[in-house]
């Protein structure tokens, strides 16, 4: 049994290792290298020796993972991603064939044919109305490149999944946020089972995206420069690029609190808490410096409508998701 | 006097009476069949016996075509971090079975 968190910037593969969990991580990211000449392509391949990459069929060099990444940089270019905004998109072609090499390198095939997995998929957007965008689709292309390499594969709501690794102790009740790259998935649980589960396609690219505009610099390296750190949301900077991330990051936490509140309130699924919740939130988007901090001040300047005891950090938020997917494998 | 007050309180009943048995006549001849081939005009502009007919749609649902990643040549050894963590989950699942349950 695995559990597997298919994300917009990570893939992260969870397995039970004799009681322990073993955990597989790569980085959602690819860059094409078109030779154009026989002497180019083998100069180009002595160049990427000790990369990650593969050949494509059609001469072409497919960079994976950081390595794509940081070759994007080194061309003032930026790395494509197999998903958008939390989904495969139906018009990537190239996007699909990435992502099924990737996943079934991640994964691996199966020990026995029907190995159960538990993946994740987002919850539909509260914010988005783009035709492209299909949750039915993206959850229909993972399940067959896993059911390709022997797996019986079922999803699993992807903040439902964090409630699973992280509401333990609250006896499965409560609210868990998985502020990702390309989303932030939401999900309100009672005694293990979700009331509530909705997303808003602003999260970390969200950032990225408007923090390149606002500097001049491209996507890639503004998520560069945020992932190395150095900067604390709700503080200043001497970084142009630093001081517009933060800034960023304090409207993003503002939305998604204020999506939150409008998606509660009277909402006729929500069931009548006896006492206060308790809020986890994990994702890569949220290892920011401060982010705690900060949705906790903009949780208290807002009109929450459902009493809360704690807002903490999931105990490893890279790959609690994961760790619930693995979980709901186990359930099943 | 007396006669003329009689009178017109013996009309008066009769007046009710003959009210009365116009209702029940009326209500009785109404289930009739004579009364149920005056129907109701419709408007025009108003799109006759919709709500009777199946709705019947198309399913337009994208499909997933075969994904080929034959051809794709692999030149490295390993792919993706590995980390091993001392998490136990098996408390987790258990709590869980037994929320499922109940």
């Amino acid at each position: 049994m695995a559990g597997l968190d298919v994300g917009t910037s990570y893939i992260v593969l969870a397995k039970d290792n004799s009681g322990n969990i073993e955990y597989k991580d790569f980085r959602d990211a690819f860059y094409i290298i078109k030779p154009s000449s026989p002497v180019a392509t083998k100069m180009i391949e002595k160049g990427l020796s000790g990369k990650v990459f593969i050949k494509d069929n059609d001469g072409s060099f497919i960079l994976l993972g950081k390595d794509a990444i940081e070759k994007a940089i080194e061309r003032n270019d930026t790395a494509k991603r197999p998903m958008y905004r939390g989904v495969v998109s139906a018009k990537e072609k190239d996007a699909k064939r990435v992502l099924a090499f990737i996943l079934q390198e991640v994964v691996g095939q199966s020990s026995e044919p029907g190995q159960k997995l538990v993946y994740c998929v987002p919850a539909q957007p509260v914010d988005q109305e783009d035709e492209d965008f299909d949750i039915g689709y993206h959850e229909d292309v993972i399940k067959t490149i896993l059911q390709e390499v022997g797996y019986d594969a079922r999803s699993i709501n992807e903040a439902e999944a964090l409630c699973y690794a992280e509401l333990g102790e609250n006896d499965y009740t409560g609210i868990g946020i998985s502020c990702g790259a390309g989303m932030t998935n939401i999900c309100v649980m009672l005694n293990g089972e979700p009331t509530v589960v909705f997303s808003t396609t602003k999260s970390g690219d969200w950032v990225d995206r408007m923090s390149a505009v606002a500097t001049g610099e491209p996507d890639s390296v503004i998520q560069a420069e945020k992932e190395a750190g150095g900067f604390k949301i709700g503080e200043p900077s001497d970084s142009p690029i630093l001081a517009a991330v933060s800034a960023y990051y304090e409207r993003l936490i503002d939305y998604t609190i204020k999506q939150l509140s409008v998606a509660l309130t009277g909402h006729k699924s929500l069931p009548k808490f006896k006492d206060p919740l308790n809020i986890v939130i994990a994702g890569g988007t949220s290892q920011a410096d401060g982010y705690i901090e900060q949705f906790t001040k903009k949780l208290s300047e807002n009109n929450f409508p459902l009493p809360i005891k704690e807002i903490r950090h999931a105990k490893d938020p890279l790959h609690a998701v994961a760790k619930g997917c693995l979980i709901a494998s186990q359930i099943l | 006097m007396k006669n003329e007050l009689l009178l017109d309180i013996v009309l008066l009943i009769l007046n009710l009476f003959s009210f009365t048995f116009g209702l029940i006549l009326g209500r009785l001849w109404a289930s009739s069949s004579v009364y149920n081939t005056v129907e109701k005009p419709k408007s025009f502009l108003q799109k006759n016996n919709e709500s009777n007919k199946e709705k019947v749609s198309i399913d337009d649902k994208k499909i997933v075509l075969d994904i080929k990643t034959g051809g794709m040549e692999k030149k490295y050894e390993n792919l993706g971090e590995v980390k091993q963590s001392s998490e136990n989950i098996s408390s987790s699942v258990d709590k869980l079975k037994q929320l499922k349950k109940g």
